[in-house]
C-alpha cells in the first residue's frame, strides 16, 4: 500500500537537507554555536561566515535558518538582515541576531526588521537550540 | 523639498541670527566647515551628514547644531540613524518643530563649546558602549566552549585541546581588556587632579633606553619576531613603568598592524631638551582621515561597519603623553608604512626610577 499525500508530503520534508547559516567574525563563537547546532541536529548542513557580506553572497545557497552576529567588519548583522529582508527570495529566511548588544533601541531596530529573535551573548546552549527546535 | 529654499522662507532672523549657505556634497570634504561660523546646519541625506560631521570633528569643533531633516514617512530606524551618525537632532517633514530644536541643539552645544570637554564626553561614550562588547566576547567563548565540553562534545583529544587553548586564549584576552581599562581609569584619575599631575612630573627615567630594550626584547618573544633597533641613552620625565606600557602599547600596535615578516624598526635618541623615541613599521598605515582621527581622540567612534577592538591602547598611550606633557606626531601612508614618533621632555630630579638590567630586570627602585 503506497504512502498518502500527506505522509509524501512529510517524507519530502524529512529528507531534504536542512542548511543553517552561522555568521560571526570571531571563529570561537562560529565553533560554539555549530556545535550547539550539530549536537541539536546531527547531520546538518552548516554555511559559517565571518561578516554580513560573506553572508549574503551566499543567501542563494538555499538556508533555512540563520544566526548572525551584530558587531563585524564590513557589513554588520543590522545591515545583512535589512539587505536579505528587502530581497524577496529571501524574506520569509528565520534570522536570529546572537550579539552583545542588550540595548532596547538595537532590538527595537532588529524587531523593525524582522529579527525572529534575540539572543544576547553570553547564552546559554537552550537558547540557540530552542531557535532550531522552532524554525527547524 | 528644496532645503535652502524652504529655509529662506522662514524668517528666521526673527528667532537667532541665521545664515543660510549652501554647501555642495562634493566640495564638503574640501572646505573648512567650522571657519564659516555657522549657526546651524541642515542636512536630508545620511551621505552627507556623514561628511559634514568628519568635517567639523576634523577641525576640532563641536559647537555647531548638525539637524537631520526626515521625510514624513521616516521610521524609527532612520531615528537612530540621525543620531548614530552624528546630528545633534533631527526633525520630520514638515519640520514645524525646527525653530525650537535647533535653539535647544545651539543652547546645548554651547554648553558643550571647550572642545577638550566634548572629545572626553565623546571618549566616554564610546567606551562605555565598547566596554561590554569587548568584555562579553571572550567571557562568552569562555562559558560556551566549557559547556559544549561539559557536555562532551569533543569529538577527540586533539578536539579537546583546541578547546583548551581557545579557553585559555580567551581568558587572557578578558585579563587584558579589564586591565587596560583599569590602567585608563587610573591614568583619568591622575589626570583630573592637578596635584597628581605635578607630582608624576617629577619624576625622572635615567635610562630609558634600558626600559626600550626590555620592551623589545619581550614583544620578540611574545610575537617571534624580529625587531631591528638602535637606542641611545638618555633621561625623561617619566615614571619608569609608566614609560614600559607606553613604549610596550606603541610598539605592540606596530607589530599588531603588520605582516610577519614586515620590517619594524626602533630609534630612541636624545635631542636639546627632548628624547625622542621613533617606532617605524612597513605594510598597514593609516588614511589622513584616519590620522585625523586619531589626532582628535575620537578613532574609537565605531561606525556602524567598524567593530574592530576597542582603540583602548592608543587611548591609553595619548592620555601618558598628557600626563607627563610628552608629544606624539604620526606620518603614515596607507598600506606602506606608519612613523610614531614620540617626544619626551628631559628631566633631572633627585628623584630616579630606574631599571636594574641585569639581575631583577623587571625591578623599579626609587633612589631618594
Amino acid at each position: 500500500m503506497g504512502l498518502t499525500v500527506e505522509e509524501n508530503m512529510k517524507l519530502k520534508t524529512d529528507t531534504v537537507k536542512k542548511i543553517i547559516m552561522v555568521v560571526d567574525d570571531d571563529p570561537i563563537i562560529r565553533t560554539i554555536i555549530c556545535s550547539i547546532i550539530k549536537r541539536s541536529r546531527p547531520g546538518i548542513d552548516l554555511i559559517e561566515c565571518e561578516n554580513g557580506e560573506e553572508a549574503y553572497n551566499k543567501m542563494n545557497e538555499g538556508i533555512d535558518l540563520i544566526f548572525t552576529d551584530n558587531n563585524m567588519p564590513k557589513v554588520s548583522g543590522l545591515e545583512f538582515i535589512r539587505k536579505i529582508k528587502a530581497d524577496e527570495e529571501y524574506l520569509n529566511i528565520p534570522v536570529v541576531m546572537v550579539s552583545v548588544e542588550d540595548r532596547d533601541e538595537y532590538k527595537f531596530i532588529g524587531k523593525e526588521l524582522g529579527v525572529a529573535g534575540w539572543v544576547v551573548k553570553p547564552f546559554q546552549n537552550n537558547q540557540i537550540s530552542e531557535y532550531i527546535n522552532r524554525f527547524i | 523639498m528644496n532645503i535652502l529654499s524652504f529655509c529662506k522662507n522662514l524668517n528666521y532672523q526673527k528667532y537667532i541670527e541665521f545664515e543660510v549657505v549652501q554647501v555642495y556634497e562634493d566640495i564638503i570634504s574640501d572646505i573648512n566647515i567650522s571657519s564659516k561660523n555657522f549657526h546651524a546646519i541642515l542636512v536630508d541625506d545620511f551621505k552627507t551628514i556623514k561628511l559634514i560631521i568628519d568635517n567639523i570633528s576634523k577641525n576640532e569643533k563641536f559647537s555647531i547644531p548638525v539637524i537631520m531633516l526626515l521625510k514624513s514617512n521616516a521610521t524609527y530606524v532612520d531615528f537612530r540613524y540621525s543620531i548614530d551618525s552624528g546630528a545633534t537632532d533631527f526633525s520630520v517633514e514638515p519640520y514645524k518643530d525646527l525653530k525650537e530644536i535647533i535653539v535647544r541643539s545651539y543652547m546645548r552645544l554651547d554648553e558643550l563649546s571647550d572642545s577638550s570637554e566634548a572629545k572626553l564626553n565623546q571618549l566616554r561614550r564610546t567606551l562605555i558602549n565598547s566596554i561590554p562588547h569587548e568584555l562579553n566576547t571572550p567571557l562568552t567563548s569562555i562559558i560556551g566552549l566549557a559547556s559544549v565540553m561539559a557536555k562532551e562534545d569533543v569529538p577527540d583529544a586533539e578536539g579537546y585541546k583546541e578547546f583548551c587553548i581557545n579557553i585559555y586564549n580567551s581568558a587572557k584576552r578578558l585579563q587584558k581588556v579589564i586591565d587596560n581599562f583599569t590602567y585608563y581609569s587610573y591614568l583619568q584619575l591622575k589626570l583630573s587632579s592637578n596635584s597628581d599631575v605635578s607630582f608624576a612630573r617629577s619624576f625622572t627615567v635615567s635610562n630609558p633606553e634600558q626600559v626600550i630594550k626590555l620592551v623589545i626584547h619581550d614583544l620578540q618573544y611574545t610575537y617571534h619576531r624580529e625587531i631591528k633597533f638602535s637606542v641611545s641613552a638618555g633621561s625623561i620625565q617619566f615614571n619608569a613603568t609608566n614609560f614600559y606600557k607606553l613604549v610596550y602599547y606603541l610598539l605592540e600596535n606596530a607589530l599588531k598592524f603588520s605582516k610577519n615578516d614586515s620590517l619594524v624598526m626602533v630609534g630612541a635618541y636624545p635631542l636639546e631638551k627632548e628624547y625622542q623615541l621613533v617606532i617605524y613599521n612597513e605594510d598597514s598605515g593609516f588614511d589622513p582621515d584616519q590620522l585625523n582621527y586619531i589626532g582628535a581622540l575620537i578613532q574609537f567612534d565605531r561606525g556602524i561597519n567598524e567593530q574592530q577592538g576597542i582603540g583602548m591602547g592608543i587611548a591609553i598611550v595619548l592620555s601618558l603623553l598628557k600626563l607627563y606633557d610628552g608629544r606624539i606626531k604620526i606620518i603614515s601612508e596607507k598600506k606602506k608604512f606608519t612613523k610614531m614618533e614620540v617626544f619626551l621632555k628631559n628631566n633631572i630630579n633627585n628623584q630616579v626610577v630606574y631599571i636594574d638590567g641585569t639581575n631583577s630586570r623587571r625591578k623599579y627602585e626609587i633612589k631618594n
